[in-house]
């Protein structure tokens, strides 16, 4: 049988850019829009509402350099001028029993990721010490699990203060789904940043994961805030969600209020459902890093994976559009551009680098 | 065969390090920004690790096969 264009496709198989239920502004509007924006962040140093940040993700591709600079303002009035860097390390790689359709280290899926276990202290303090010498301040363990049990809890709590301790760098966590409990042994065992992300809107997660929900992470988020760590808490763009999911998105990050928003762009991963998808415009990745600064001018916006294959030579300009921090070297399973590269963009940029927390 | 052609070897066939496969079997399928996933002497797929500033890939039948400082 062949393939008819009436043929019904699936929406996360091939996810293009993402779609708009309205047309651009005329640059009239969008030059209103921004100024409108510009009153409500650097004078009245309000958020903008769900309205608003719609108004402004339909700005002409040809007015995208404004929203930037806007949104790179906005962040210097907001955080200052420090970037933040960090090293992230999977010490627990594959073998996830989750589902998440962008990712390669879940079993559901046959990916060359082979599963490996927790990797030996002296692993974990090499990487972490490689990282500080980059100029790191933050680095976060990462293990590839639906959520920590108790073995791995004790691991965790045996290697953080090790870590920290060693090297002098604040040790995030990433560790799934939390309990109660688990969350406040997270918290008195020294973790300073948990990872946790939404990934995606609430309206548009089940088509991405179905084996746990929104609301699960949504919980861990709540518990990582209660128990007094700063909660990292990022997006996923590119799998098909749409420019009105994306705002949804937003508007759920500005209620939660996390510490940190990293922004991944998919990368899509061979023998996932997302494997074949196509890969976020570098345009598009700017207006809508811009578009997470607007809507979130506080947090630690930080850039992570994915940023290569989709901004390509334009790293440089989500530096001025909003980001004020970056993992640094490569990913959990894919590699990164070189830390030098990083950190030569910076120098040139002449971006300070600092750490940083939650500008209240 | 005459007699002053090589003896007939068995070398060990080159494999794809992004699918394992013979690389005479596949098109290159490598991804920008990926480590080896499998030994390109055996087509076994490897324990990989990768650190901010390195990565390393081990095959349990030829050791360590691949690593970089970056």
């Amino acid at each position: 049988m062949s393939l008819t264009s009436d043929q019904p496709v699936a929406l996360t198989t091939k996810p293009g850019p993402a779609r708009d239920s309205q047309p651009p502004l005329d640059p009239a509007e969008a030059r209103l829009a921004l100024r409108n924006a510009e009153q409500a962040l650097l004078d009245d140093r309000r958020l903008l509402t769900a309205d608003e940040l719609a108004v402004l993700a339909r700005v002409p591709d040809q007015s995208v350099p404004s929203l930037a600079a806007l949104a790179h303002e906005v962040r210097l009035a907001w955080c200052g001028p420090e970037v933040e860097v960090e090293g992230i390390l999977s010490v627990k790689t594959g073998g996830c029993p989750e589902d998440c359709h962008f990712c390669s280290q879940s079993s559901a899926f046959d990916t060359p990721v082979k599963a490996t276990p927790f990797l030996d202290t002296d692993e974990v303090l090499a990487a972490a010490r490689e990282t500080a010498a980059v100029g790191a301040s933050e680095f976060c363990i990462v293990l590839a699990v639906r959520g920590p049990d108790e073995r791995t809890m004790q691991r965790l709590l045996d290697l953080v203060p090790i870590v920290r301790d060693e090297t002098g760098l604040n040790i995030a966590v990433s560790a799934g789904i939390l309990t109660d409990e688990q969350a406040r042994r997270l918290a008195e065992g020294g973790v300073h940043r948990y990872n946790h992300n939404l990934e995606t809107a609430r309206s548009f997660f089940p088509q991405v994961v179905t084996t746990h929900t929104w609301e699960e992470r949504l919980d861990t988020c709540s518990l990582v805030r209660h128990y007094g760590m700063e909660l990292c808490c990022g997006a996923l763009l590119g799998m098909g969600e749409s420019v009105d999911q994306r705002i949804e998105l937003l508007t759920q990050l500005q209620d939660l209020d996390p510490t940190e928003v990293p922004v991944n762009f998919l990368n899509p991963r061979p023998g996932t459902p997302l494997g074949e998808a196509q890969v976020t415009g570098a345009l598009d990745a700017i207006r809508w890093i811009a578009l997470f600064r607007l809507a979130l001018p506080s947090v630690i916006l930080r850039y992570a994976g994915g940023r290569e294959i989709t901004l390509r030579e334009l790293q440089a300009l989500g530096m001025t559009s909003g980001i004020n921090a970056l993992i640094v070297g490569n990913y959990l399973t894919t590699l990164g551009r070189s830390p030098e590269d990083d950190l030569q963009m910076l120098a040139d940029l002449k971006m300070p680098i600092g750490a940083l927390s939650h500008v209240i | 065969m005459a007699a002053s052609d090589p003896p007939p070897t068995h070398a060990t066939p080159e494999h794809c390090v992004s699918c394992g496969r013979l690389t005479s079997e596949c098109p290159g399928c490598g991804r920008e920004l990926d480590p080896p996933h499998f030994c390109a002497t055996c087509g076994t797929r490897l324990a990989v690790l990768v650190k901010p500033t390195g990565w390393r890939g081990r095959c349990k039948v030829h050791g360590e096969v691949a690593a970089s400082d970056r």
